[in-house]
């Protein structure tokens, strides 16, 4: 048997947090993942938007 | 979670404090309309949400302010609700009271600010069929359907995660830095497609917003390609910008004689600066004033070397003669030589103990020179920036003569802001020569060892003036930089116009500038993948998993129950299903209707007001099965308004099946005759039954009714157990029935007796003995009755080894039947009290 543990599919019930697992599935834009994965930690549109200030940044301060 | 017991004291049409016992399966209330009944419905929302569906659906909410609380209500007591639940076999009390407009709960007696199971209610379907939330949902713009559907079946978190990120998508907060960059490079674009002849250039800018970071090499070729008509032939990329930049100012020092322009300080060089004068502060007070008062004390060595120079010629001298002074030949007495010779070895040993002082002094002068060079090379990289702004205020007559014309404006911002700039510039000049001055008097004190404490502290007082100057140069700098930028900018266009070198300035602006069109082009990508690409996928996530749901499983399941309600008379106009659109505005739910075969324009403006409700009924219905809902019960308020009988009759039969589902039903009705239909047809579950008889000040007035005349129920009992193909089950079920009816006689004899009412679904074995003790019973037959539950414990459930036994059984119905008497003559004589009375 597989260790792996198989991820709930998210139905319309199920918690935000598994909605935005589910979402960072479909995703390959890695920005968007890291922008989803902010929102997830913080669980708040805050979050995700200072994740997007740091990506931002980091781009302008690339040498 | 089911229900077991309301209590509701002082809330809406409650006053007095009521307990309605709820049958795990099955409970029917009759009342007639404004008898209480939403009461009871919107005690257990308001337990459960903290507000009611008919509050939230107002239109205006003030005029349901202080609603909740009853109007007979004596003013020293609060509204309160309480709810016993079976969670699973676990039995909770959850208590909530309305004090001064606040809820004060409390979970199994304990203060608690929310629900233990909070997170799940905002997931789970609200397990409440209420015909005015019903109507709510389907009398509303597709667009509000959308939300309130997305509400009804719990979509709450996925509706909050769209709008966030939504928000993030279309709003993108961008920090000030990337702003300014973004601002700059657009400038340049606009320079850029102002010249016709760098077409070339503006169509690169323009693929790059198509295409993204991929596209920055081709406009870095367009950009070298033109930038190589202007330099001569041969000249190697890496030199083109200097190339392009001698030739637009030999032409341009026609126009102006000096370049204008102000390089303001990087954030790195800020830090650097500012992590400097934390170091310089920290070595001034801890240091530097100490160690160089400490040198003061080192002038009395100069003292105490000479003294013992002094005593020590003395001693070599007096060797020669030791009874003769060599200075002034008077006798020397082995008293004063003592003393001599004593004198100088003290001396000698302070002279050893300031050694350590002395070696002070050299490295206090090594650290003043170091702290001196540092503090050149400080002043040196802040005065180089602004160097050539400052010395380009010879030019500004000649900036004035260009500028003010056209751009009066910007002349005047350019003029005052070199003013202060200059006025801070030449601030901190004037303090480092003050500094300057002030290092020469401490050093040459060193070299002198003339030390006095107060050089330090003017050394330490010029030093922060200086520091302080340097900090304010460099906020004028940042202050005045914006205007500065946007004035030379102007000047800048004005002169190349004049000298024709647009062209050449743009380009070398562009070769400049190119790694900052680079990251700049990265950042509007990423800008604008959030609405291309992240939006859209958000969007589509959520679409795809409420269309799932609401065109998919939803309209299957209503459609499920409709079908039970319609009735083979009706005519074939009727609900067909759900589609669900979503608009720029949001979501869209319609509801969809059909007509022979045909669809109609929509069920709300097609549909009667009676398959409105059967369809409002549905969505209830269905929404309340889907997946594992949190609630096991549904509590349905007057659902049959505005419906004939053959419906009401096939509402029945949904009833049923919910019940049969392990849904526990509390149905309301105004129809008092339609919910006794619903008691016979429903017989089987032995559910509870009560009536609201009247309603006064006090509130309404409950009374539970028999479900099962007892009579009807020992004559059953009797007849199965004559019944010889009757097997152990049916057997069991009698004696279960047996226990029921002696529930139900106990019941009855104690409100007979004491006028008080019991419900029998609250009674067991211990409870039956006490009253019928109370009453009277012989206790005989209260002996032989309870020992009736001795087989089973307080839920009824008989252990596992236990086999019915059909002569047991006749002697059940035996003593049931002297209890059914002793209660039909108590009932006779009560009769007769109240005829007579």
């Amino acid at each position: 048997m597989s260790d792996v543990v198989q991820q709930k599919p998210a139905s319309p019930h199920s918690s935000r947090t598994e909605h935005v697992a589910a979402l960072i599935e479909t995703m390959t834009d890695q920005i968007h993942v890291r922008l989803l994965r902010a929102y997830r930690e913080k669980q708040t549109v805050e979050g995700a938007e200072a994740e997007l200030g740091r990506i931002l940044e980091e781009i302008i301060d690339e040498a | 979670m089911k229900l077991k017991e309301l209590t509701i004291q002082g809330f809406r049409g409650f006053n007095i404090r009521q307990t309605i016992a709820v049958h795990p399966r099955l409970t029917l209330i009759a009342a007639q309309n404004s008898h209480g009944k939403t009461s009871i419905s919107e005690a257990c929302e308001w337990l459960l949400y903290g507000t009611t569906s008919k509050l939230e659906t107002a239109s205006s909410k003030d005029e349901y302010k202080g609603s909740y609380r009853n109007c007979h209500l004596p003013e020293s007591t609060n509204p309160i609700v309480e709810l016993v639940i079976d969670d699973g076999g676990t039995v909770h009390e959850l208590r909530a009271e309305l004090i001064n407009e606040a809820i004060v709960r409390t979970f199994d007696g304990s203060p608690v600010d929310r629900w233990p199971f909070e997170s799940e209610l905002k997931l789970a379907a609200k397990p409440f069929v209420l015909q005015h939330a019903l109507k709510y949902l389907l009398m509303a713009t597709p667009i509000d359907r959308f939300n309130r559907f997305a509400a009804l079946l719990g979509f709450d978190d996925l509706s909050n995660l769209q709008q966030d990120l939504v928000a993030l998508c279309t709003r993108p907060p961008i920090p000030p830095r990337v702003a300014a960059a973004q601002r700059e490079v657009a400038l340049l674009e606009a320079r850029v497609a102002s010249v016709t002849a760098l077409m070339a250039i503006t169509k690169a800018f323009t693929k790059l917003k198509k295409s993204g970071p991929s596209e920055t090499e081709k406009l870095l070729s367009a950009l070298r390609l033109a930038a190589k008509k202007h330099v001569p032939n041969g000249t190697s990329e890496t030199d083109l910008p200097a190339e392009l930049k001698k030739a637009r100012d030999a032409a341009t020092a026609k126009v102006l004689d000096k370049p204008v322009a102000l390089t303001p300080y990087t954030t790195a060089q800020n830090q650097e600066f500012q992590s400097e004068e934390a170091a310089l502060a920290t070595a001034l007070s801890a240091s530097l004033i100490e160690r160089y008062a400490s040198l003061a004390t080192l002038k009395s060595v100069q003292a105490v070397l000479n003294r013992a120079q002094f005593l020590g010629i003395g001693l070599k001298l007096a060797e020669a003669d030791l009874t003769t002074c060599p200075f002034c030949a008077q006798p020397i007495t082995s008293g004063v030589l003592a003393h001599i010779q004593q004198n100088h070895e003290q001396a000698l040993a302070e002279q050893r103990g300031q050694a350590e002082l002395v070696a002070q002094r050299t490295a206090l002068q090594e650290t003043v020179t170091e702290l001196r060079e540092n503090l050149k090379d400080y002043y040196e990289r802040q005065i180089q920036p602004i160097s050539s702004f400052i010395e380009a205020g010879s030019v500004l007559p000649q900036v004035e003569q260009i500028l003010s014309p056209k751009h009066p404006e910007e002349w005047q911002q350019l003029a005052a802001a070199h003013a202060a700039v200059k006025l801070a510039h030449d601030d901190f000049v004037a303090a480092t020569g003050a500094l300057n001055l002030a290092f020469q008097l401490v050093t040459q004190s060193l070299t002198d060892s003339t030390e006095k404490a107060t050089e330090a502290e003017t050394l330490a007082t010029t030093i922060v003036e200086c520091v302080g100057k340097a900090v304010h140069l460099r906020d004028m700098v940042a202050q005045n930089s914006a205007s500065i930028a946007a004035a030379t900018r102007v000047l800048q266009a004005e002169v190349e116009a004049v000298a024709g070198t647009q062209e050449l300035g743009i380009l070398i602006d562009l070769l400049e500038k190119y790694p900052l069109i680079k990251k700049v082009t990265k950042v509007n990508y990423v800008v604008d993948s959030l609405t291309k690409t992240l939006r859209p996928a958000v969007d589509g996530y959520v679409t795809e998993t409420m269309l799932k749901v609401i065109s998919g499983e939803l309209a299957a399941d209503v459609m499920d129950w409709y079908r039970r309600i319609r009735t083979t008379g009706d005519p074939d106009v009727h609900f067909s299903g759900f589609d669900m659109k979503r608009t720029a505005q949001g979501g869209r739910v319609q509801i969809k209707a059909e007509s022979y075969g045909k669809q109609m324009v929509s069920a709300v403006s097609s549909l009667s007001e009676s398959k409105l409700n059967a369809l409002g009924l549905c969505i209830s219905i269905a929404t309340n099965l889907k997946g594992k809902p949190l609630f096991d019960f549904l509590i349905i308020d007057d659902p049959i308004q505005s419906w004939d009988k053959d419906h009401e009759i096939q509402f029945i039969t949904v009833i049923q099946e919910l019940v049969s589902l392990g849904k526990q039903v509390i149905l309301m009705s105004h129809n008092d005759q339609w919910i006794k239909s619903v008691r016979q047809r429903c017989e089987h579950f032995d559910g509870a039954y009560y009536e609201i008889s009247a309603f006064v000040s006090d509130g309404p007035v409950i009374q539970e009714v028999p479900w099962d005349e007892p009579k009807h129920r020992l004559a059953t009992v009797l007849a199965i157990a004559n019944d010889k193909t009757a097997d152990q089950t049916r057997l069991q079920q009698a004696e279960e029935e047996v226990r029921l009816a002696v529930h139900q006689l106990t019941s009855d004899l104690y409100r007979l007796m004491t006028g008080t009412v019991k419900s029998p679904h609250s009674l067991n074995a211990e409870s039956v003995r006490k009253i019928l003790l109370n009453c009277g019973v012989d206790t005989k037959l209260v002996n032989n009755l309870c020992s009736m539950f001795i087989t089973v414990d307080d839920a009824h459930h008989a252990g596992q080894d236990y086999a019915p036994h059909r002569e047991r059984l006749r002697q059940y119905h035996s003593w049931s039947s002297e209890l059914l008497k002793l209660t039909e003559k108590h009932a006779k004589g009560a009769q007769v009290v109240s005829t007579s009375n």
